[in-house]
């Protein structure tokens, strides 16, 4: 359909240079001109094909390589975006082997985030949700799941926008979930062979805390609970984009996915500090996320849930 | 004399007795007024009348009927019959604010939807416009070559 085409053509007249040798001075001097004008022609012609890629998304194209979609939830990260999503394209130099697509979620941020990612969004490759009021966590990466299963993400997977998930840690979930050996995969911090702890103490008692619940309520085994570093499969995506808790996703996810039978495993990734920026999280908030979160866990248990679809295959 | 002892102690018992009705019966008439002005104007939906109107027509048969109001009490074991009006009214209050919660959590939930399907299609209108844009000022390198 679309013909990207890698060939840079200079202006090889070879009978210009001959008629006349201050031609080939003349073509010679131009070069860098033509060279550069090839280069955003190339360009554009990507910038199109990712444009048309995402217009006719839900009527794709038997897939080649396998998609890997990754939704990266993005309030007030206009320091932080940018920098994630050039990370990511480092990544896809290394792995040519998989079609990978960013979808920014643009959760209703009050700073200069939605003009940051229209302006490098065409050029990097990635796709940009803007959502005109503030959702919240969950609801915004569910945003991001119901897109990547109409683009029929083979795997998707969240990745934070402040950084905090280093997308060279992707392949090491992505991983089982390509092999089919697992439907979710947690990074974990934890886990042995996980690159150390930078989590602070409360937020470890929390992350305790839940790991005990879970194992009690549906016998979840995971260490790292309130790691939002996950690959899921495409079952299981498009499970997610039809049923997602609300504020705090992370823990909450597990119970309706452990219900429906969706195989979860726990990976050891290495994870940073914040770099910029300032994390959402305070004391009060830990405390009302901590109770809310175990209601909801619990109330979960005995919820009507959407049904699994899917088995295997993708719809269309 | 005889005669006018015992009115002299019923007379402002009764007296009291019908100015709380009177009232009862009056806020009921008012409310039951300003429901159906409102849904008349369309600024109050039917569907969230009902309860209102279910309220005032149990408060206002319960003020006409003494006797069952009555019987409520004796049932409820209050000794003052017009506090288990007060009573009946908590109870309508309360069941009318959890109705309303369930609803306002209906709409947060139809808005978030809407808010995301907003967000979905903008991305979209905004594929097709970068690549009218793309193909209107460079056309495809196999139509310049022609």
């Amino acid at each position: 359909m679309l013909n990207v085409s890698m060939k840079l053509e200079l202006p090889a007249d070879s009978s210009r240079a001959l008629r006349n040798p201050i031609n080939l001075v003349k073509d010679f001097m131009t070069a860098p001109l033509v060279i550069n004008q090839a280069i955003e022609e190339q360009k554009a012609t990507l910038r199109r094909a990712h444009a048309l890629r995402w217009i006719f998304a839900d009527r794709v194209m038997p897939n080649v390589r396998p998609r890997i979609a990754v939704v990266i939830p993005a309030f007030n990260e206009e320091k932080n975006i940018l920098h994630v999503l050039r990370e990511i394209q480092e990544l896809r130099a290394t792995r040519p082997e998989w079609e990978i697509l960013p979808i920014v979620i643009n959760d209703g941020s009050s700073d200069r985030t939605a003009v940051v990612l229209d302006e490098a969004c065409a050029d990097l490759q990635a796709q940009a949700v803007n959502l005109p009021i503030n959702l919240g966590i969950g609801r915004a990466v569910q945003t991001g799941f119901k897109l990547a299963v109409r683009w029929g993400a083979d795997v998707t997977l969240q990745l934070d926008g402040d950084g905090q998930h280093p997308p060279s840690q992707i392949p090491i979930i992505v991983g089982p979930v390509l092999a089919g050996t697992s439907d979710v995969v947690v990074g974990s911090r934890y886990v042995k062979g996980a690159g150390g702890n930078v989590s602070s103490g409360l937020r470890q008692a929390g992350t305790w805390f839940f790991s005990k619940l879970l194992r009690a309520l549906v016998g979840v085994k995971i260490e790292d609970t309130t790691s939002g570093f996950r690959a899921f499969s495409y079952d299981a995506a498009d499970f997610i984009s039809r049923y997602y808790p609300d504020d705090y996703p992370e823990v909450q996810a597990y119970v309706p996915l452990a219900r429906k039978k969706f195989r979860i495993d726990e990976v050891g990734v290495e994870m940073r500090h914040r770099e910029r920026g300032r994390s959402s999280i305070t004391p009060i908030r830990s405390i009302y996320y901590m109770v809310k979160v175990a209601f909801a866990t619990m109330i979960d248990k005995y919820r009507p849930l959407p049904k699994r679809r899917g088995g295997g295959g993708k719809e269309f | 004399m005889g005669v006018d002892s015992p009115f002299a102690q019923i007379a402002p018992i009764a007296e009291f007795r019908y100015r709380i009705e009177f009232w009862a019966i009056l806020g009921c008439l008012v409310l039951f007024g300003a429901l159906i002005e409102l849904v008349r104007r369309n600024r109050l939906k039917e569907r969230y009348s009902f309860l209102w109107f279910t309220t005032a027509a149990v408060l206002l048969t319960l003020t006409l009927r003494r006797q069952w109001l009555e019987t409520v009490a004796n049932w409820l074991g209050v000794y003052y019959p017009p506090t288990a009006l007060f009573l009946i009214l908590v109870f309508f209050l309360l069941l009318i604010l959890v109705h309303f919660s369930t609803v306002i959590s209906r709409l947060l939930n139809d808005k978030q939807s809407l808010a995301q399907s907003i967000g979905m299609l903008e991305s979209r209108l905004k594929a097709v416009e970068q690549y009218i844009q793309e193909s209107e000022s460079a056309p495809p390198p196999h139509q310049k070559s022609g």
